[in-house]
């Protein structure tokens, strides 16, 4: 539902007229001025990049849940409790196209935690 | 009335007449003789001045006294003697009283009358009273009066100031007459500022305000003889309570040389009758507290004018600059001056002409100073250096000690470098995996643009590809502040820059700075990716296996030999010990020692192959290069590493020990030398040395098989490959033929000679023609790397693939229409219907052509089919072969998973992170119009 949400935000500030005329005329960028038409082929690109990176990290914390579920280990699946909330919140900022320092830094998270739980198992 | 009249009777006329005469007598004396006291002092008190000034110079103070204590004195005498002559004598008792004073008698006789006068009316009868008068008036007239006149100086008053008068005139003889007006000056107005009047005359006009020096350097008092001075031969001086210094004229000149002094102090001059005092300063002297100068760049820098100290004296900015030095002193100035200007372009210095670029003149046309400001401005700054000094006198006259100087070395405005870096700095990538790496820029002044480029390379020839692109991550703006220093973290997605075929990329960031015709600057060293397709991946792994596999055994070799070195060394110390030769014991321990060495350097070399082969492991795990029995193998590979790694070391502690308790025991009989602690530790060394030599076997081992069982999966990916590329080729030559299948109808170019074809039919052809050759020459290779395989591993799957190859032809029938003779090679008999195919294609017969390429296809896939159900039984069965200490199936399953989870999300990760770049860099003004409508 989220998905549809920020697909038709997407799609509404990028039809706006309004905004192409306005708002994003005078951008600029390598030092030109880029026109409202460049300004949404870069919105749309951006936002579908990162549309498919959500759309990767959920299927990803499905394969977690499923590998969570075949454990015995308590610390290993407290683990992947851990790892599955962190992806969840990495899917949810980058359906928002959310890039920042939080998203790359929950992501760092999940590939020590996923390690960690690698090493817990062979112990 | 009458009666009264005649009782009245006055003082005769002649007594009041010489009475009168006596009191004008009296104050004309007194008046007199008071104003000659007055006259004396003054000229006393001139006097005074006169003869003393002519040897000493009085000060202010004392002429002021002088002169106060004469007029004081003048302004006392004069009321006093009119008030005690003339007011108290202007009666005529008070005249008879004064008389009275010198002639009694005569005194009270003249009182009396005065007194009968004053009694007029009363009982006395006024012919008594006349005759009474007559009587004393005719006794006062036989006397004279001015005997009764109190003693007089007059005289010797009158002839004091003649005296004065006369010494003051003869001085004159000596002394001209501007001698005595000055001192008349100099008596009447002390206060003023008249000089003093000497025969000598000095010209102390410099000293006035004190006579400053450099502090402690030595100096010269010079004094000058004004004109119209008496010639002089010598004089001295004395610095405060110093000894005289005498020193002597030259012409009209005199020189007294010091030592530097600190403190202010007096310094006495006596020249002739001159006895000056001057005060001396001894002050630092003025030094360049400040060097700035304020540079204008050159127009095509649109940088704003800088300050910029440079202590040193040295100036370095670039050409085409303007300068202003502008140099501050601790001391306000009196004058400052500008030295020439020098250029110097070698060595030697030649005095600057003028000319197109440099006018001296201007600059000295901009030069001034105030306060204590220096400023030279508008120096242009030529390609060669420029030289010039200054110099400057404080407001005391007192010079720099050293003349400043400024040098401008002008500096070429210097291009950016441009790096670009990474942990190594050329790697082998999977294609749809993004890298990472650094670059960076700097420049003197500041960055026009900055960014980075790539371009590919082809594996098979080293030819450039298409590709081809650059980012640019800085464009300078029109405002403030620029930029000198850039870097940044760059992750390079391939797949979003439409890199879809393995290729090598290479790397290089660029950048440029505001210098016009600049041309851009590349970095010195390249970035250099070599993105592989998945099956480049598995081989590329298993050259990596064969590397381990040969360090392994490399490791292996140098651990036999130590352990036969082991045996030899138990060997001869029991030998040793048996014979009592200390000698040969000592020996024996630097043997063991350098044992010891040695196996510790093999000991770094397992840890460092383990390192490696965890690296390969966990890299290929992620990547899915390797199949899940060589992962497994080569884990188990790295067990074994880490075992043989731990027994090695154990052995080097044995054989430490060994050393250690070889070098202290005493020599022991045989028997219980065979159970000594030498011995024991050297079997339990042997012991585990052989241990660690057989875990190494196993790593071999494991080596082996994992490459054995991924080059089958390269079979398999191959043949896979091979056949998709043959199925392109079959698609190709359809397309090209409008071929319809169902029709089976030839309706584009069948039958057409090459000749008559399009440029683009011939070009498509061409291209078609060119990949069977490949698929000809790889399945070749294919053949000849399985037959190889297969002398070594004997598997019958292997086997009987090459006898489908060799069959090939059976069952892919060869339609000659060529009457070219096809050359065949004995190990490529089977190509020979693939030749036939190209034969086919070169002859333009596309029926036989689509068939033969179909078929092919369809052999390929069923020999990649057969390879990999072999493959996977393989697998399946060889999950229990694993062993005492490997993994079980169920955590091995896990590790892969969890490492394939964490190859997955690193790729997210660094997408995040390139979109993210794409954010800060790019659109960061859409990104707040996305937030304002939010």
């Amino acid at each position: 539902m989220m998905k549809v949400i920020n697909y038709l935000y997407l799609s509404v500030f990028l039809l706006n007229p309004a905004l192409s005329a306005q708002g994003l005329k005078n951008f600029k960028q390598d030092g030109k001025e880029i026109t409202s038409e460049d300004a949404k082929s870069i919105m749309l690109n951006r936002g579908k990049a990162s549309m498919d990176l959500s759309i990767k990290q959920d299927i990803l914390s499905a394969d977690v849940q499923e590998l969570s579920e075949d454990q015995t280990n308590a610390k290993v699946i407290e683990l992947f409790d851990e790892v599955e909330v962190l992806m969840h919140q990495v899917t949810d900022n980058l359906e928002v196209t959310n890039t920042d320092k939080d998203t790359l830094l929950k992501e760092t998270l999940i590939i020590e935690k996923i390690f960690e739980a690698a090493k817990e198992k062979s112990k | 009335m009458k009666k009264e009249d005649s009782n009245t009777s006055e003082v005769p006329k002649e007594l009041k007449l010489q009475l009168e005469s006596f009191k004008k007598k009296l104050w004309i004396i007194k008046v007199t003789e008071s104003v000659l006291a007055g006259t004396l002092g003054i000229a006393i008190s001139f006097l005074l001045l006169f003869f003393l000034e002519r040897f000493i110079e009085l000060p202010v103070w004392l002429r002021a006294i002088n002169f106060l204590v004469c007029i004081v004195t003048f302004a006392f005498i004069l009321p006093f003697t009119l008030n005690k002559w003339v007011f108290k004598h202007r009666r005529k008792n008070q005249i008879a009283q004064l008389i009275a004073k010198k002639f009694p008698h005569l005194g009270d006789q003249i009182l009396g009358v005065i007194e009968l006068e004053e009694q007029n009316g009363k009982n006395i009868s006024s012919e008594l009273r006349t005759a009474a008068m007559k009587k004393v008036s005719s006794d006062v007239q036989k006397r004279d009066l001015s005997d009764a006149l109190p003693s007089s100086n007059r005289l010797k008053l009158s002839l004091s100031i003649l005296t004065i008068i006369i010494l003051i005139a003869v001085s004159c003889i000596f002394l001209p007459i501007e001698g005595l007006v000055n001192s008349l000056k100099r008596w009447a107005t002390p206060w003023s500022d008249t000089q003093r009047f000497t025969f000598t005359k000095i010209d102390l006009t410099p000293y006035k305000d004190g006579f400053v020096v450099a502090k402690n350097e030595p100096f010269d008092l010079e004094l000058q003889l004004k004109k119209g001075s008496r010639k002089e031969i010598d004089g001295m001086v004395r610095l405060g309570k110093e000894p005289w210094k005498k020193s002597y004229f030259s012409d009209n000149a005199i020189t007294f040389p010091f030592l530097g002094k600190t403190q202010k102090a007096n310094i006495s001059i006596n020249i002739g009758d001159v006895q000056e005092t001057i005060t001396l300063y001894p002050t630092a002297r003025p030094i360049l507290k400040k060097t700035y100068a304020n540079i204008t760049w050159p127009e095509y820098l649109k940088k704003a004018d800088e300050k910029m100290n440079f202590s040193s004296g040295v100036l370095q900015p670039i050409i085409g600059s303007k300068v202003r030095v502008i140099g501050e002193v601790n001391k306000k100035l009196s004058s400052a001056e500008l030295g020439k200007f020098y250029r110097s372009a070698s060595e030697n210095e030649i005095q600057v002409g003028l000319n197109e670029t440099f006018v001296e003149s201007d600059i000295k046309a901009n030069y001034s100073f105030s306060e204590n400001i220096i400023e030279i401005g508008n120096i242009p700054v030529i390609k060669d250096i420029l030289k010039f000094s200054i110099n400057w006198k404080d407001i005391h006259g007192l010079e720099a000690k050293n003349k400043a100087t400024i040098r401008i070395e002008p500096q070429e405005d210097e291009a950016p470098t441009s790096q670009i870096s990474s942990k190594n700095n050329e790697i082998i990538k999977l294609l749809d995996h993004p890298v990472t790496f650094n670059v960076s820029s700097s420049d003197d002044h500041a960055i026009k643009e900055f960014g980075f480029s790539w371009k590919g390379f082809s594996f098979e020839n080293n030819e450039a590809t298409k590709t081809i692109g650059e980012q640019k991550l800085y464009s300078i703006t029109n405002k403030p502040p620029y930029k000198n220093l850039l870097n940044d973290e760059i992750t390079f997605d391939p797949a979003s820059n439409s890199i879809t075929k393995p290729q090598t990329i290479v790397f290089q960031s660029w950048s440029n700075d505001q210098l016009p015709g600049r041309e851009r600057q590349l970095s010195q060293t390249n970035y250099i990716v070599h993105f592989y397709s998945q099956e480049m991946m598995i081989e590329h792994n298993n050259q990596i296996l064969e590397g381990l596999k040969d360090q392994a055994e490399n490791i292996l070799e140098k651990s036999i030999e130590n352990i036969e070195k082991l045996e030899n060394l138990k060997k001869l110390e029991k030998i040793a010990q048996a014979e009592n030769d200390t000698d040969k014991l000592q020996n024996l321990v630097e043997e063991a020692q350098k044992l010891s060495d040695y196996e510790k350097e093999l000991s770094k070399d397992i840890t460092k192959l383990t390192e490696e082969t965890q690296k390969l492991f966990e890299q290929a795990a992620q990547d899915k290069t390797l199949n899940k029995e060589s992962l497994k193998d080569v884990l188990e590979m790295q067990q074994a590493l880490e075992k043989a790694n731990q027994k090695k070391e154990d052995a080097q502690k044995n054989l430490e020990k060994s050393a250690e308790k070889m070098q202290d025991q005493q020599p022991k009989s045989s028997e219980e030398n065979a159970d000594s602690e030498v011995q024991k530790n050297m079997a339990e060394a042997n012991s585990e040395l052989e241990e660690a030599a057989e875990e190494l076997e196993k790593a071999i081992n494991k080596a082996k098989s994992a490459k054995e069982k991924n080059e089958a999966e390269t079979f398999v990916n191959r043949l896979k490959q091979l056949s998709a590329l043959q199925r392109s080729v079959h698609n190709s030559i359809l397309k090209l033929n409008d071929y319809n299948f169902e029709k089976d109808i030839n309706l584009q170019i069948g039958g057409s000679h090459f000749d008559e074809l399009t440029k683009t039919q011939k070009s498509e052809i061409g291209i078609i023609y060119q990949s069977q050759k490949v698929i000809k020459k790889d399945l070749e290779w294919i053949y000849e790397d399985m037959t190889e395989y297969f002398k070594n591993t004997t598997k019958p799957e292997i086997g009987s693939v090459i006898k489908s190859m060799t069959n090939v032809n059976a069952r892919i029938p060869l339609r000659k229409a060529t009457d070219k003779p096809i050359a065949i090679k004995p190990s490529t008999e089977f190509t020979y219907g693939m030749e036939a195919l190209i034969s086919d294609l070169e002859s333009s017969l596309w029926f036989s052509a689509i068939q033969d390429s179909y078929l092919w296809a369809n052999e390929m896939d069923l020999w990649a089919k057969i390879l990999n159900n072999a493959n996977n039984q393989d697998g399946g069965g060889g999950g229990g072969g694993g062993g005492g200490g490997s993994m079980s199936d169920e955590d091995f399953n896990f590790l892969l998973r969890t490492l394939e989870m964490v190859k997955e999300q690193q790729i997210i990760r660094s997408k995040t992170r390139a979109l993210e770049q794409q954010k800060r860099k790019e659109f960061p003004q859409v990104k707040n119009q996305l937030q304002t409508v939010k």
